[in-house]
């Protein structure tokens, strides 16, 4: 065995994945909230009625759906700085999930508003109510229970694939877990430790939503 | 305080309002009677611009509804509205859908919009209910509560669009009573509705409107027991 390969992880190690698992929630919390943002507007726009507003929306949710994340993150990594645009590692990566969580979330909005029928926008505009209070207060308080079970569902499955940014050398979980087995060869336990890292932070998630989507239900 | 002159409504090729005219007066309660699809419900619709119409002229309380100057959500909150499928708002309590608006729209003090609310429903039998949530009450009760509901603005005008139509017999009457109170209280009333006993013993006039045009109108009396027009005398022959 060469000298530089160790054969158990140490304190170091330990460290290292607890930076990674750090970076990961740092990158999904950026990325997936200002997706979130992003998404409600999106997707408010999407189902507006109005074509010189769903129209863009529509457009940017296929373009968005329909091609790779790991491609999109090359564009952003690669791409841009050809032509002149120089983007951090963290940034690149923050940027790529926002981007798709926005796309898929905003389509997720879209149905949760639809959902919603038009005796309920009837009975709000005879009150004399806009469409803002009305969204607000009456349309997506009831399309969030529509809402909360796929929404989650996107979440859960863009923290996992938040792994593809390893391949541009953010140090974030998954790039720690190659790190550690390269050096260790212990490839069973270093991926097992990050697997299961990964399942802590999406199972709280999970329980969530269920907890949620309860509350939301004691509503009639 | 509805003044309606020659409107045309069409959806699509399908001319729903044919150069209808009516003028209702403060305190006054109009019962509009007629065959489905005769377009009672769209005019109904149309006198709060839930529907735009494409020509003519609608003014309540004065104002112009289809003027670009017009804020319509400050005129749709001086008319009340109550639908045939109640139309409550499912994740509000009983007490929170009477209040929301008031609260939001007219932005009067919580305190005072709650004592409303609680008062309205008392009047409507429903003071136990303020807490529950719309699904587990039975038709009537939300219907009354949609009333209630309606009431808390304190419109001006109240439009009742078939509001027992979706209704268990035995339900229909607790809804009935309540709105024969607000007739007997002076509230301007603009009601489609099927319910002949209601109209003869409320209404101060009664329309009867076939394919989109005011074909008859008149006392209770002169429309029920004297129809002058064929087809009034025909949806009469069928209903009564």
């Amino acid at each position: 065995m060469p000298q530089y390969v160790q054969d158990r992880l140490n304190i170091y190690d330990a460290i290292l994945l607890l930076q990674g698992l750090g970076n990961t929630v740092l990158l999904c919390v950026a990325g997936l909230g200002l997706g979130l943002v992003i998404a409600l507007f999106v997707g408010l726009a999407r189902a507006s009625g109005f074509r010189w507003l769903s129209w863009p929306a529509a457009l940017y949710i296929e373009v968005i759906r329909d091609s790779p994340l790991l491609m999109q993150l090359y564009l952003v990594f690669f791409a841009l700085p050809l032509m002149g645009l120089q983007v951090p590692i963290f940034v690149a990566g923050v940027a790529t999930l926002m981007v798709n969580a926005s796309a898929f979330m905003a389509e997720i909005v879209r149905a949760g508003i639809q959902a919603i029928g038009k005796d309920q926008w009837d009975a709000a505009r005879a009150l004399g109510m806009g469409y803002l209070p009305c969204m607000r207060h009456i349309v997506m308080p009831q399309a969030a229970r529509v809402m909360i079970p796929p929404g989650v569902g996107l979440l859960i499955g863009l923290i996992k694939d938040s792994s593809v940014v390893s391949v541009i050398s953010y140090i974030e979980l998954t790039r720690v877990g190659q790190i550690l087995t390269e050096k260790t060869f212990l490839s069973f336990q270093v991926f097992g430790i990050v697997a299961a890292l990964y399942f802590l932070l999406c199972y709280p998630l999970s329980r969530l939503a269920v907890s949620a989507e309860r509350r939301l239900k004691a509503g009639g | 305080m509805v003044n309606v002159k020659g409107i045309n409504k069409h959806f699509g090729h399908l001319h729903v309002l044919k150069d209808v005219s009516l003028d209702v007066a403060r305190g006054e309660v109009v019962v509009i009677i007629g065959p489905s699809g005769s377009g009672k419900s769209t005019l109904l619709r149309c006198l709060n611009y839930l529907e735009p119409v494409q020509s003519g002229e609608i003014r309540v309380d004065g104002i112009r509804l289809d003027h670009h100057k017009t804020n319509i959500r400050k005129v749709r909150a001086e008319v009340g509205m109550v639908f045939q499928s109640f139309n409550l708002f499912p994740h509000l309590s009983v007490l929170r859908n009477v209040m929301l608006a008031p609260v939001i729209v007219r932005k009067r003090p919580e305190a005072e919009v709650r004592r409303e609310a609680l008062a309205l429903l008392a009047k409507v039998g429903l003071q136990d209910k303020t807490d529950v949530y719309p699904s587990q009450l039975s038709g009537g009760q939300q219907q009354r509560v949609a009333i209630a509901r309606a009431l808390c603005m304190q419109p001006k005008l109240m439009l009742f669009d078939e509001v027992t139509s979706a209704l268990d017999p035995e339900l229909v009457r607790e809804v009935l009573d309540v709105m024969k109170q607000l007739a007997r209280d002076g509230m301007t009333m603009i009601v489609v509705t099927h319910e002949m006993g209601f109209a003869r013993e409320v209404a101060d006039r009664v329309i009867f409107m076939d394919e989109g045009r005011i074909v008859e109108q008149g006392t209770a009396e002169d429309v029920f027991d004297r129809p002058q027009n064929q087809r009034t005398k025909e949806f009469l022959g069928k209903i009564l």
